[in-house]
């Protein structure tokens, strides 16, 4: 099983897919005549790795100021989300009807079974990056108070916004069916937006005039700004979880990958820095950087930028949040049922079965079970349905079941992982062992972190494992 | 509570600042981060939108009105997507905060880990749930 979450994460928990759609912006801000298909691949991917690489210096340099650079990044999204719905919403009500044609009135083609399945899995994608904090847990401040209500404070404003952006973009470009272009100049809902309000202000409404090149310019610098940051969140979060695979001893060097060491600033400014010795996972970072780069590299060659993206962004929410989010949630719902259904023990000394999650966690939801049922049969849904055909089908000349069953071989790979290294040891005659030792500080009125951990991984010998060990 | 966690109060001393110890080939101590680095609540949000708000939101709109072929159905499609994802934080938050659980001091207690759902999917997917019960807590 931690071959099979490691060696996905390894390969696929990175946002290749985003760096190269940074790279596609870059170059529309460099040359905003070139829409979707006149795009090179080469400059595209050099603005990919290039992005990469300095998120990743920045990563293992300084952590104080990759989570300030997050900090800002996240407020200047929101605010610049906030003003796009109001302004999108008052600019439908004035000019024109815009809103009042959002209806339940069908317009063209779509509305298949395998349509609403994409349309829901594309809906699905943009709110991913819930599971980031989740990644840094050791590093939250009181951990059972404060982080679940931040979890729930940030998804409480992204489930708000983002209906209502998307209102007010249907507000601006109201939808009248595949046919009628007129009113979207860029699938890009950004770049349209900023293209109708500039249009509106210099000549009126249902302006199909040559576009206003700065805008797209201005718009794409920007959207290219916000992926910067977004790759600045996920390096620093992916990193530490590159280090967590390998602590569990299924790399090669595995204890060189799980080292955690002081940032460069730390090292180099050992007295500003004083006593502060912040922590960077550096060579954990250098393998997320690796697999990020290779992707980026055999996708970005094969295809077209933008098919390379769908396909990127595509597999990363299928295998990571689908796949491995169904095994996370269908096990949190067999530990429900299982300790519903062994009940209390009747008379003393008599041992209670099962595993007893009731009496073990430490957090409870809203309408208790019923998040994760909705959990389970959504995510249960969305691997099913994905192999549901759509009426329409993409541009990008792939039958429509590649995409997921290629999403479903990446687990395979991990089983494959586990196999190769079952067969090492057999043929050599240990097992991998390892022990993680874990110095917990508890002090009275906070919760209980872990301050330091050992790791031990070693080769053994079957007869001289001892208890505390946990081998593969 | 606050008197259950003064009983296991176990205090790390010898941690030196440079915090790699290469104690031999196959050990390694890692130091996690200092009680002052600590993410705040703000930034933990802060984390989660910034991921969240990037290329995705502003892609996206255009494919799923096409798709669904209707702005009203496109809107409660949003929506959808939305509770669906906040039912897996919920999820995920309970996974965070339960396990790995520790024995300090002769007590078990939860101390959140770094590391997502790798900790969560090996201890208590379905596969390792049949595969080796007592792994779970």
């Amino acid at each position: 099983m931690t071959c099979i979450f490691g060696v996905s994460f390894l390969i696929f928990g990175n946002l290749a897919g985003n760096a190269l759609q940074f790279g596609i912006y870059m170059q529309a801000v460099i040359n905003p005549q070139c829409q979707d298909n006149c795009l090179k691949r080469g400059p595209v991917i050099a603005w990919a790795i290039s992005i990469l690489t300095i998120c990743a210096v920045i990563n293992i340099a300084t952590r104080k100021f990759s989570i300030w650079l997050n900090n800002i990044f996240a407020v200047m999204k929101v605010a610049l989300v906030v003003v796009m719905t109001f302004l999108g919403i008052a600019f439908g009500t004035i000019h024109g009807d815009g809103c009042k044609k959002i209806a339940w009135e069908h317009k063209g083609e779509g509305g298949q079974i395998g349509d609403v399945v994409l349309a829901l899995f594309y809906a699905m994608y943009p709110y991913t990056g819930y599971e980031q904090p989740y990644y840094v847990l050791a590093e939250v401040r009181r951990p059972k108070t404060l982080f679940a209500n931040g979890v729930m404070y940030a998804m409480g404003t992204i489930l708000v916004l983002y209906p209502l952006i998307n209102t007010s973009y249907l507000c601006m470009n109201p939808y009248t069916g595949p046919q009628d272009e007129r009113n979207h100049h860029s699938t890009n809902a950004a770049i349209d937006f900023f293209w109708n309000l500039s249009n509106i202000n210099a000549t009126g409404r249902g302006n199909t005039s040559e576009p206003d090149l700065r805008t797209v310019q201005g718009i794409s610098a920007m959207l290219a700004l916000f992926i910067f940051g977004n790759l600045i969140a996920q390096t620093y979060t992916a990193s530490r979880v590159k280090q967590e695979i390998a602590k569990e001893g299924i790399l090669p060097k595995s204890l060189f990958f799980a080292a955690g060491s002081d940032t460069l600033f730390a090292r180099w400014f050992q007295s500003k820095y004083a006593g502060s010795g912040e922590q960077a996972p550096m060579a954990a970072t250098a393998l997320h950087w690796g697999f990020e780069v290779l992707l980026v590299l055999i996708v970005g060659l094969r295809m077209e930028p933008n098919e390379a993206y769908n396909f990127l962004t595509y597999i990363y929410t299928f295998v990571i949040v689908g796949i491995l989010g169904f095994l996370t949630v269908a096990g949190l719902l067999y530990l429900k049922v299982d300790s519903w259904l062994s009940p209390a023990p009747q008379y003393p000394g008599e041992r209670r079965r099962g595993r007893r999650w009731d009496e073990k966690r430490e957090w409870w939801p809203w309408l208790d079970p019923l998040p994760c049922v909705v959990a389970v049969l959504a995510l249960g849904f969305l691997l099913f349905g994905a192999f549901a055909k759509p009426s329409r089908t993409e541009d990008d000349g792939l039958s429509w079941w590649v995409k997921p069953v290629v999403g479903l071989c990446i687990p395979f790979l991990g089983v494959g992982w586990w196999l190769g290294l079952e067969v090492w040891q057999r043929k050599g005659g240990f097992r991998i062992v390892r022990r993680r030792v874990t110095y917990v500080d508890a002090v009275a009125g906070k919760d209980p972190v872990q301050t330091a951990e050992l790791v031990i991984i070693k080769h053994v010998t079957a007869a001289s494992i001892t208890p505390f060990d946990n081998h593969l | 509570m606050q008197s259950r966690y003064a009983i296991l109060k176990y205090r790390l001393r010898r941690l030196e600042r440079g915090s790699i110890h290469e104690l031999n080939s196959d050990k390694r101590l890692n130091r996690t981060t200092p009680e002052a680095e600590l993410l705040g609540q703000f930034t933990v949000a802060c984390l989660i939108m910034n991921r969240t708000i990037a290329s995705g939101i502003f892609t996206q709109p255009y494919n799923i009105v096409t798709g669904v072929g209707n702005s009203a159905a496109a809107l409660l499609i949003w929506f959808v997507a939305g509770i669906v994802i906040t039912c897996i934080t919920a999820c995920w938050t309970e996974m965070g905060l339960s396990i790995p659980r520790h024995e300090v001091d002769g007590e078990q207690v939860s101390t959140p880990k770094s590391g997502g759902d790798k900790n969560y999917v090996s201890l208590s997917s379905l596969i390792a749930i049949f595969q080796y019960p007592e792994l779970v807590c």
